[in-house]
């Protein structure tokens, strides 16, 4: 045996022993389970502020800022590469060494998955791209940051229970690029558009108040955005000061509300009077007479994530791979079992 | 059936089932000391009455609920004293593992005493989960925690110098445990990314269940590697099968219960 090949077959089987990938794989667990607790404690909200970059981007410009609490995840990197290493070695050493191909079938299957799904995982961390809070009025087309693809909302609807309360946001939304209709779904909670490595996920909403129809001294007044002021036939003026949109707060006053004014002719009086949706604030009395909220102006704009991850390409076969590999190995070993019955080594 | 009405049946049923995995434990546990092993399988009936309720409790709230009934602390602990069960009378009837079967079942009681601690109203499923992947990845995942659970009873026979099933298919009882639980848990995590990514747009988040998960995936991989290997058979593979519960029950219960998770069981 030459002397360089003396030096590199305990170097091979290092590489190539399923002992190398499972004392790397209990490092792993241990790395991520540690890390993940303790970054819980640190930050609850952790994962969240994680999810909002691509892998990459988080690891090159925000875990940096919060090191030496990030370490964690930059040793999860590093065993994770070591661990695919790894994981390919042991696989391509146990092909050149098998002597019966259909059975273990299913472990090949198995760790070829595993391959592809680590594959796609790398593929996305580093070419992965997320837009969030993309906003859109009914009828508006958004191009999309570093990409060549545009977003068309056609529709956007709000599903309310009996109380009124907001329950879901539907969106026709249609994804186009350079020009061309790619896709075009209904868009919901938990039913994004997806299409091929693009994903679109709608946020909500934002409903603002343009507008509010009022009655006074029994007529409609209105529509009158903020700012607006007209004059009365009984020679008062009547002004809307602040719309409070849904969400803020005007003293203790909380959205969405509206402040009017009437004043009485020539400057000899002032009254002022919120008025909100809710039962009992919809009316008040200025100068003796009742003015109420008929109805309100609104406009609504989706808010939408679009993310990109090539890596999917890769991770969906993957999984298929793996599935296929399970139920290969299942079947393999139920049968050795019902055949045998004997308390065998090596299945 | 009114709800009232399937809450009763569905109490009534409950304690049925302790009481009988009750008795059974206690009975097997008896017939083992003293050696009277003729008697043995009246354990086993009185068990497999306890274990013909729990089917039937499990039916009547997936009918009244119009899903599989597994989200809660009542229901997961159910399932996951359903699943050992099933596990120690497969074993009795295949290997007649005695040994084993005081001890799974007595894991199985304990499930559900803490699954009295849960409320046992029927919940309607929410709109991210109403989806039949959703199905696949809880039944698997408590399938497969089920088998480790009996994995982890036949190791501990195993580091005290006893077989678990006492005629020396012990091994491979722990064998089978952690290779068809290894496979069912896979087809949990891949059920359960396939519904994150049509749900939410993306097979992996950082969220700290889901982390646990591949933790306890990729725990349960780097056994299989050596479970067959010379130098970690035996003890040590035994030793990995009791960790690798301890994970298991960190990752539903620990994790569940003391942390706010994307998986919550209260």
């Amino acid at each position: 045996m030459k002397p360089i090949q003396k030096m590199l077959e305990p170097l091979w089987w290092v590489a190539t022993s399923p002992v190398t990938f499972v004392g790397l794989c209990l490092l792993w667990c241990l790395d991520l389970g540690l890390g993940s607790v303790v970054a819980y404690q640190a930050d609850p909200q952790f994962s969240a502020r994680m999810d909002a970059y691509p892998f990459k981007v988080w690891l090159n410009t925000v875990a940096p800022k919060s090191l030496p609490g990030s370490l964690w995840v930059y040793i999860l990197v590093w065993l994770t590469w070591l661990m695919v290493g790894s994981l390919f070695l042991c696989t391509i050493n146990w092909l050149l060494n098998r002597r019966r191909w259909q059975k273990g079938l299913g472990e090949v299957f198995v760790h070829l998955g595993f391959l592809m799904i680590f594959l796609g995982f790398v593929v996305g961390s580093v070419a992965g791209t997320r837009t969030q809070g993309i906003v859109l009025n009914r009828g508006e087309t958004r191009s999309v940051d570093r990409s060549a693809l545009t977003l068309l909302l056609h529709q956007l609807e709000q599903k309310r229970d009996w109380s009124g309360k907001v329950l879901d946001t539907v969106s026709d939304l249609e994804l186009l690029s350079e020009g061309h209709s790619m896709a075009r779904s209904s868009v919901r909670l938990n039913h994004p558009l997806i299409w091929k490595s693009a994903v679109i996920y709608p946020r909500g909403a934002i409903v603002t108040i343009r507008k509010v129809l009022l009655s006074f001294e029994g007529r409609p007044v209105g529509p009158l955005g903020e700012g607006e002021e007209i004059s009365l036939p009984s020679g008062m003026s009547f002004r809307v000061d602040r719309l409070v949109q849904s969400g803020e707060r005007s003293g203790y006053i909380s959205g969405p509300a509206v402040l009017i004014r009437v004043t009485k002719s020539e400057g000899k009086g002032l009254q002022r009077a919120w008025l909100t949706g809710t039962p009992g604030n919809a009316r008040a009395q200025l100068f003796g007479t009742e003015v109420s909220l008929l109805g309100e102006e609104k406009t609504i704009q989706g808010i939408y994530d679009l993310h990109t991850d090539p890596g999917v390409q890769f991770v969906l076969p993957g999984v298929f791979i793996l599935g296929v590999g399970t139920l290969w190995s299942l079947v393999g070993y139920l049968g050795v079992s019902r055949r045998t019955g004997a308390d065998v080594a090596r299945i | 059936m009114e709800p009232v009405q399937l809450l009763t049946i569905s109490r009534f049923l409950h304690i049925w089932a302790t009481a009988c995995y009750a008795v059974g434990t206690v009975a097997a546990t008896l017939i083992m000391l003293m050696r009277k092993g003729r008697i043995f399988p009246v354990a086993v009936w009185v068990v497999a009455l306890g274990f013909v309720g729990q089917v039937l409790l499990l039916f009547l709230r997936w009918n009244g609920s119009g899903h599989l009934p597994v989200t809660g602390l009542f229901e997961t602990q159910h399932f996951l004293a359903l699943w050992v069960v099933a596990g120690a009378l497969y074993f009795y009837r295949r290997y007649s593992a005695r040994p084993l079967f005081p001890a799974a079942t007595g894991l199985a009681l304990s499930a559900l005493a803490f699954a009295s601690l849960g409320p046992q109203r029927l919940v309607p499923l929410t709109p991210a989960i109403d989806t039949p992947l959703f199905l696949l990845h809880v039944a698997t995942s408590f399938s497969a925690y089920g088998l480790f659970g009996v994995a982890a009873v036949a190791s501990v026979y195993q580091i005290s110098g006893f077989d678990s099933s006492g005629c020396g298919r012990g091994r491979r009882i722990i064998d089978e445990c952690l290779y068809i639980g290894y496979i069912l848990f896979s087809w949990c995590m891949i059920a359960g990314s396939l519904w994150a990514y049509l749900s939410w747009g993306s097979y992996w988040t950082w969220k700290i269940k889901g982390l646990w998960s591949y933790l306890l995936w990729f725990y349960y991989s780097g056994v299989l590697h050596v479970r067959n290997r010379a130098g970690w058979q035996g003890r040590p593979v035994s030793l990995l099968a009791v960790l690798g519960f301890v994970l298991v029950l960190f990752t539903y219960l620990g994790l569940g219960l003391l942390f706010e998770t994307s998986h919550p069981l209260l």
